[in-house]
């Protein structure tokens, strides 16, 4: 049982007795288990607890923790003026104590960056901020987040170009968001100065056929000779449209209507139709020579194709990857107890170390629309082979992580770590908003893919369970999206563990990125 | 056998005329609104032109229709820019709209139907809540003289049904019975290419699958006259099942639905030689739909139960003709998650008031509807000049309301939750036409304007459901033309246009200033039938412009023309044998409807009908523009 629902089954057991039973028991009727004592009315762990470490009311302060009732600094920590201290990130005292980097500075890693002077950081740590794609009536759009050096974030307003609904998804070229509105179907090209306006081109995504909207899932940009390439999934239609522009990736700002028409210049090359129904998902990329393909999960369709994408106008699929004996290799064959299967539903596939990850939520679905989940699950494709002998299934501790919806290799690891995001067993109430979650994590895998570390997101009464999302990572931090409420939390990787820096741990709140829901967050990218 | 009166037989004269002696039932919006814009088509003489009843009522100015694409599948209906939601659907008077508000043409036979009667324009204050584009009333078979009758029919995409009726004296009255089955395997084809304009474009053909529909069912009608008191009962049953293909980007290989309906109704009504009148009608209509597979997983169940008891009657006083109704009744539904009971009630008034001579009638009136929590007024003001050489001015305008249905309130279907906070759309319209009638034909040219106010959209909720709102506001406004001409029996010709003309005015600057999306511009049909009776060709050609397919006016559905055409050869006279060779969309038009439905392409259809009895009495004509009530 993992750390939060160790602190939190007594305070809800409490809670919940309390609710049941007010007329049976009062406050001098309260049994506390031989783990913990009691204080006022409730039973606290006063071994692990920092608020009553050790007795009742003594709160450990400046960074400390309770580790067997005493306060002590965390691990990877030391005590800089009697302040528990991660020099790593600490710029007052990067890398030894008293080490300051200076105003607009940087500490990554124990090293300072100046980005202010456009020093990129050894692994991006100078990438300061976050974009969201938020849907809400009114307030639908983008709000940029921004963070500086000591985990304090700055949400801005949301904004969107006039006459855009909300995002399915949001990408880059340059200093120019590519924003896929809903409701026209087509991409926007925004400039990131200025995320009220829009330029002239828009690049239409819809079945022209049939009418139908896009519902895009992930919009890629990378370097294409001496311009660039973009990749869209339009997953409700079924397709991959791929552009083209003459601007390279690291393009600056496109001219704003006012002083010209000012576009992209991109223009449709080609792309691939999968099997109506089949909605494909955001795709892995392998470029490296020997092999110029996309593998795309077909969520409906358990399965991951891998296509050849060196002529747009003629993509082909060249092989596939059937996910059902991965999901039969789970304990008790991947079957429910009523002898239904789940299925894999694959949501997301990345590169790491040559080879692809996906993401499976295994799960089945009822008649109602809610679902039953299976184990946490990540299937690893080797590209060199070809079909089932590609297959590998990468289980992860179910007690810990189900329903696994996003993974993200860690930049700053060179891509031997690797993070999966398990949004966790989930029910809903009638009007589909969540109302409890179970098992999910953020789970740190290393080069081997062993389990290195898990963290649950802070939790405090009365707030809704989060559900952990998109992990981020960017130097040693996490930033990291909750489905359930659209916060935002921010966790730092130090020494192979994570560290909540921002949560309701220590009286804190996570910041809520969107009214209603948070559709896409992405990290705004550096240029020179 | 008439539904409301008997009748004495008619020697009809030869030339084409309406029906004589034969007055609309009370429910008829020729009689209940005497000032409206009023279309009527014939259905059971071009049973042989068209598979659906959707297709000819479609031919009314201001109508469209909406397609799932496929004979049984799911037809729906807007008028003058009001959703489908707001158009009333009534056979024989009866509301046949469904617990979510919208009226499946689909489950109404081709084979039931006498003809269509179209009352464009608010009809709130004669019809109730629910009229806000207009009010379309089916009036189901009926046979002047006994007669025994057989068709059947069979044609493309694996289609074949067929229909028989007996008609003639039973009980000491009048009576009809009418059968009918039939299936169709809807598995046409079409093309499928989500690259198209692109370098990657690769035109696919592929066959829509899980697309089939059976139907079955019948009609049961008859009629006493007893000391002056006309006495008439009505049964329809329904039954449909049918697979639900989905949209071909998404497409469901297992959905199905099956439907039962029930109509009942019995009326009692006199004529008195005061010129005065008195309806009493007990209607009984039950619903009961099964949904299964893909979204559906093991399936929702609804049922849908009405009572109505209601009375019309009308009075001449002097230069004015004062009519009034009431009714109550019971609307009760059963879903798995919601069990709504409400008690419904109305009461109208209307004076038709005839001046100068009694060319000029102005006709005021006002009703008052209660369903449940809900309660509502529809007030509205007509005026009609009849002018010498058969012309007439008429105008409108009132309003209209339409109360949430049980669907919106209580009943979540799968994503799509409810919303028990909902409150009534309303209409405002105005309208006004001209028209002229009288010997060869007709013409009509009308102008409209309506606002629709607190309309119900379903707002996306993410990450999986939406949710309705009260949130819409648009202004419709436009011109309707329809004409027939008819100079002699073996030629006819008719048709007709709408313009239209939509804004969303919902403040939401995305959407704002735009066209309300599935509203065409412009549609239009044309007919023309010539030949002598044993050997008739027809034609029709139906058209409709471009069309938005969502609120920020970025993607579009093309426009559309299409051909139906065939000829009817009678074989034998007595009995009378009749072959009819036709087909629909002869030029294999491609077009998709709704959210990515295709439409089938090229039908061919043959009909073999047989009549035994007397010869039927001459139709009305299409398209005619009722005369002024004398």
């Amino acid at each position: 049982m993992n750390r939060l629902r160790r602190a939190v089954v007594p305070l809800l057991l409490a809670s919940g007795l309390a609710v049941l039973l007010p007329a049976c028991l009062s406050s001098s009727d309260v049994n506390c288990s031989n783990a913990t004592v009691r204080c006022g009315d409730t039973c606290v762990a006063t071994q692990t607890d920092s608020k009553n470490c050790g007795s009742c009311g003594s709160a450990c302060n400046q960074g400390n923790v309770c580790v067997g009732g005493s306060c002590v600094c965390p691990s990877g920590a030391v005590t800089c003026n009697g302040t528990c201290t991660f020099l790593a990130g600490d710029p007052n005292n990067c890398g030894a104590c008293g080490n300051v980097c200076g105003a607009g500075n940087l500490c990554s890693g124990g090293s300072c960056f100046n980005c202010s002077g456009g020093d990129g950081g050894l692994l991006g740590e100078c990438q300061l901020s976050l974009l969201a794609g938020c849907i809400a009536t009114p307030n639908s759009g983008m709000r940029e987040v921004t963070f500086d050096t000591t985990y304090t974030l700055t949400l801005s307003p949301v904004e969107a170009p006039g006459g855009a609904t909300f995002p399915d998804a949001l990408g880059f070229l340059g200093a120019n968001v590519l924003y896929s509105d809903h409701d026209s179907a087509s991409i926007l090209e925004v400039p990131l100065s200025s995320l009220t306006q829009k330029s002239a081109e828009t690049l239409p995504l819809t079945n022209p056929t049939t009418g139908s909207v896009a519902g895009t899932t992930q919009v890629l940009t990378e370097a294409s000779g001496t311009g660039s390439r973009v990749y869209a999934m339009a997953s409700s239609i079924n397709t991959l449209r791929i552009f083209d522009s003459p601007l390279p990736p690291d393009a600056g700002s496109i001219a704003l209507p006012g002083g010209g028409v000012g576009a992209l210049g991109l223009v449709s090359s080609g792309g691939f139709a999968f099997d109506p129904g089949s909605f494909p998902e955001p795709f892995a990329r392998l470029n490296d020579g020997t092999s110029n393909a996309v593998f795309v999960p077909l969520n409906v369709g358990d399965e991951v194709v891998r296509l050849d994408v060196t002529h747009p106008a003629a993509v082909a699929q060249v092989d596939s990857y059937d996910l059902t004996a991965a999901v039969a290799s789970l304990p008790g064959g991947g079957k429910l107890a009523d002898g239904g299967m789940y299925a894999a539903s694959p949501t997301q596939a990345i590169l790491r170390n040559g080879k692809v990850y996906v993401a499976l939520n295994v799960l089945r679905y009822r008649p109602d629309f809610h679902a039953d989940y299976g184990p946490g699950l990540v299937v690893v494709i080797d590209p060199s082979k070809t079909g089932a002998a590609a297959v590998t299934p990468l289980p992860l501790d179910p007690t810990e992580c189900q329903n696994v919806e996003w993974v993200a290799r860690v930049p700053a690891s060179g891509g031997d770590q690797m993070l999966v995001s398990c949004s966790g067993a989930r029910t809903y109430d009638a009007n589909f908003n969540i109302t409890s979650v179970d098992n999910s994590a953020l789970v740190l895998l290393g080069p081997g893919d062993q389990r290195l570390a898990a963290w649950v997101p802070s939790l405090t009464a009365g707030a809704s369970p989060p559900s952990v999302g998109r992990a981020i990572p960017i130097g040693s931090r996490v930033y990291v999206a909750d489905e359930t409420a659209s916060r935002l939390y921010v966790v730092e990787l130090v020494n192979n563990a994570f560290v909540e820096r921002v949560g309701y741990l220590d009286g804190g709140t996570p910041p809520q990125l969107c009214d209603t829901f948070l559709i896409d967050l992405q990290p705004v990218p550096l240029l020179p | 056998m008439a539904w409301a009166q008997t009748q004495a037989p008619v020697a009809l004269p030869p030339v084409d005329v309406p029906l004589p002696g034969a007055p609309p039932p009370p429910e008829s919006p020729v009689q209940r609104d005497p000032t409206g814009l009023v279309t009527v088509i014939d259905v059971a003489g071009r049973s042989t032109e068209t598979t659906t009843v959707g297709a000819l009522v479609g031919e009314a100015p201001g109508i469209t229709v909406q397609q799932s694409g496929g004979l049984g599948q799911s037809e729906s209906l807007t008028l003058r820019g009001a959703a489908s939601t707001g158009v009333l659907v009534l056979l024989d008077g009866i509301p046949i709209n469904g617990v979510g508000g919208i009226a499946d043409l689909s489950l109404v036979p081709l084979a039931s139907v006498d003809r269509v009667e179209v009352l464009r324009g608010g009809a709130g204050a004669r019809y109730g809540a629910g009229a806000l584009g207009g009010v379309v009333n089916l009036v189901s078979r009926t046979s002047a003289v006994p007669s025994v009758t057989a068709d059947v029919t069979g044609g493309s995409f694996g289609t074949v049904y067929g229909s028989s009726s007996a008609a003639g004296p039973a009980l000491g009255g009048g009576g009809l019975v009418e059968v009918h089955a039939g299936h169709s395997d809807g598995d046409f084809t079409y093309t499928y290419d989500p690259l198209a304009g692109t370098p990657a474009s690769h035109p696919q053909t592929l066959t829509r699958e899980n697309n089939q529909a059976t139907w079955a069912g019948g009609l049961t009608k008859a009629a006493w006259s007893v000391d002056g008191w006309q006495l008439g009962t009505l049964a329809q049953v329904t039954w449909l099942s049918r697979g639900l293909a989905g949209p071909v980007d998404a497409p469901s290989p297992d959905a199905h639905q099956d439907v039962y309906r029930l109509l009942t109704g019995a009326r009692l009504s006199r004529g008195f030689a005061s010129g005065a009148d008195t309806t009493v009608r007990l209607d009984v209509r039950g619903d009961w739909s099964s949904l299964r597979g893909g979204f559906f997983g093991t399936g929702e169940d609804d049922r849908w139960w009405q009572a109505t008891l209601s009375w019309d009657g009308s009075l001449p006083v002097g230069a004015h003709r004062l009519s009034a109704s009431a009714s109550v009744g019971l609307s009760l539904a059963n879903a798995a998650s919601a069990q709504p009971r409400w008690a419904v009630t109305s009461a109208s008034v209307q004076d038709e008031w005839r001046l100068a001579g009694g060319t000029v009638a102005v006709v005021p009136s006002l009703r008052l509807d209660q369903a449940g929590p809900f309660v509502g007024l529809s007030p509205k003001l007509g005026a009609l000049w009849s002018l010498p050489a058969g012309f007439a001015l008429q105008a409108n305008v009132g309003q209209s309301f339409r109360i949430p249905s049980f669907l919106e309130l209580y009943i979540p279907t799968g994503t799509q939750l409810a919303n028990p906070d909902l409150q009534p759309e309303t209409a405002t319209f105005v309208d006004g036409g001209a028209s002229v009638s009288g010997g060869p034909g007709s013409l009509r040219v009308a102008g409209f304007a309506a606002q629709y106010r607190d309309l119900i959209v379903y707002e996306y909720q993410p990450p999986l459901a939406s949710r309705p709102y009260n949130l819409g506001t648009s202004n419709a406004w436009g011109m309707e033309l329809e004409g027939r001409l008819q100079p002699a029996p073996w030629f006819e010709v008719g048709g007709s246009y709408a313009l239209l003309f939509t804004e969303d005015i919902r403040d939401i600057p995305a959407y704002f200033g735009k066209e309300v999306p599935y509203r065409p511009r412009h549609r239009g049909t044309a007919r023309l039938a010539v030949g002598p009776e044993w050997l008739r060709l027809h034609a029709t050609v139906r058209g409709q412009s471009s069309m938005w397919v969502n609120r920020t006016n970025t993607i579009a559905l093309a426009g559309r023309v299409m051909l139906d055409a065939g000829v009817d050869v009678r074989i034998l006279r007595h009995p009378s044998l009749t072959l009819s060779l036709w087909g629909t969309n002869l030029t294999g038009v491609e077009a998709r409807d709704l959210d990515a439905y295709p439409l089938p392409g090229r039908a061919l259809y043959a009909t073999l009908s047989v009549r035994f009895g007397e010869p039927t009495p001459t139709a009305p004509p299409s398209s005619v523009v009722p005369e002024a009530i004398p």
